[in-house]
């Protein structure tokens, strides 16, 4: 039960950071294999029925474009971010950054109060 | 065909018709992709079974196709509170006049106590559509959201919502609903009881009749639970106490304490059955039922004339508690 509950809480927290990931990695261009397999080397495996739909949806959006290619022998789909992106990007990257740097503080601090209770109450 | 293209041929019709051709392209790129890259490791062609492995990472053909779709859902989150607190209201709106509508038919058919409870039994059949017609426009509307780019707006004010919120003496809900259900049931008991006697009277149904002052009751008590169950629905949409519900509970009180004064008038309330063999011994057994339930009866009329005054006495100091107030208020605003 606490391992299911772990693993949908890790999921959760997970999701919102998949579509940073994903952005970061197009700013050079990739096609979907490679760039599941780039992300996956860099720690962050998606499995390949999250990604394309998420590029999909990232592509309506204005954040990414894509061109249909030839290379070695069979046509893939290259995606990058677009000129809409690149702003976006940033500004979730600052948000994220900003929020992780909270996240440390506050989680600092919890620890530092445990160790002052544990020092107290010994 | 080959593996994949019965994969790809599985998947197509149940994608978007206007992208199909594209992602069936990228999905067949990247499981191509794999098996290349796979086969390349093991250093010869990938077998059948290696293959069927591939392809079936990529989930089921419903599965694969499913997060292309751009609804996945029937009616989202936005919409959901709204559906899910509407569908609640219009399920118990429409038990209740259901419920009304049943009782009515019955009490006006032949023979209201054999056709009460099977028209009672049909009551919650009445779930179902309201279910459907209410997803139905929920998920229509949840459509036009998504495909029109509609947004919901809930145009709300905090200075709308009730002074004080939830007051600290709401009408707890279990109390309602248990006021329902015994209610309906003291209905449908009630109402039986002049074909089926046994129900009050058990096995001495036999030898002891209702008496005729229950003929003069019936329909003023029939009234009495009445009153009570649509105040404990009322009670269940809205468990707010307010003075206007406070002062219809204390008339239906002291109506039910005058229904209970005429029956203890009356005081021939049991009777020997016209056709018992031995009407003298049944009459007395009678006579004694009398007494007790005459007894008891007092007994519960006084209780109840004491509660009734007390309550009146609490509603004439709310009322002047609350004049006060209102006066205290006025002088300060001058």
């Amino acid at each position: 039960m606490d391992s299911e509950l772990f693993e949908n809480l890790r999921l959760e927290l997970r999701r919102g950071c998949l579509v940073l990931a994903v952005l970061a990695q197009l700013q050079n261009e990739h096609y979907g294999y490679t760039l599941r397999k780039a992300l996956a080397d860099h720690g962050v495996a998606i499995d390949e029925g999250t990604l394309y739909p998420l590029l999909r949806r990232l592509e309506s959006q204005g954040l990414l474009v894509s061109e249909w290619r030839e290379e070695a022998k069979r046509n893939k789909r290259f995606y990058r971010l677009s000129g809409e992106g690149f702003p976006v990007f940033e500004q979730l990257l600052r948000e994220w950054r900003s929020l992780n740097a909270s996240l440390e503080r506050i989680a600092t601090a919890g620890e530092a109060g445990t160790v002052d209770k544990e020092t107290v109450s010994s | 065909m080959d593996l994949l293209g019965r994969y790809l041929d599985a998947v197509k019709p149940l994608l978007p018709r206007k992208t199909q051709n594209d992602i069936l392209r990228e999905i067949s790129d990247d499981i191509l992709s794999q098996m290349e890259d796979r086969a390349e490791a093991l250093g010869r062609p990938l077998t059948e079974d290696e293959q069927a492995d591939v392809i079936r990472k990529h989930g089921h053909p419903v599965v694969a196709a499913a997060r292309y779709g751009t609804a996945r859902y029937l009616i989202g989150p936005e919409v959901f509170p709204f559906y899910w607190l509407f569908l609640k209201i219009a399920a118990i709106g429409a038990l209740v006049v259901r419920s009304i509508i049943a009782i009515v038919g019955a009490l006006l058919s032949a023979d209201p106590a054999r056709a009460l409870i099977p028209a009672l039994i049909q009551v919650p059949s009445v779930l179902l559509p309201v279910f459907f017609w209410v997803t139905a426009v929920f998920a229509a509307f949840e459509l036009c959201q998504s495909a029109l780019h509609w947004k919901l707006r809930v145009n709300w004010d905090p200075r709308s919502l009730p002074a004080g919120g939830k007051p600290s003496g709401s009408i707890p809900r279990t109390h309602s609903v248990a006021e329902i259900i015994f209610g309906l049931a003291g209905f449908i008991w009630w109402q039986a009881l002049p074909s089926a006697p046994y129900l009050a009277l058990g096995p001495s149904a036999h030898f002891i009749a209702f008496g005729p002052v229950w003929e003069k009751l019936h329909w003023p008590v029939l009234l009495l639970i009445s009153a009570g169950l649509v105040q404990a629905v009322m009670n269940l949409l809205r468990p707010y106490p307010s003075l206007v519900r406070n002062r219809v509970r204390l008339l239906i009180h002291v109506a039910g304490l005058a229904v209970l004064w005429v029956a203890l008038r009356s005081g021939n309330w049991f009777v020997a059955a016209p056709s018992v063999d031995h009407a003298s011994q049944a009459g007395a057994v009678a006579n004694v039922l009398n007494q007790v339930l005459f007894c008891c009866g007092l007994a519960g009329f006084v209780i109840g004339a004491m509660r009734i005054v007390w309550e009146c006495v609490q509603h004439l100091r709310e009322s002047l508690a609350k004049t006060a107030v209102r006066a205290e208020q006025a002088i300060r605003r001058h």
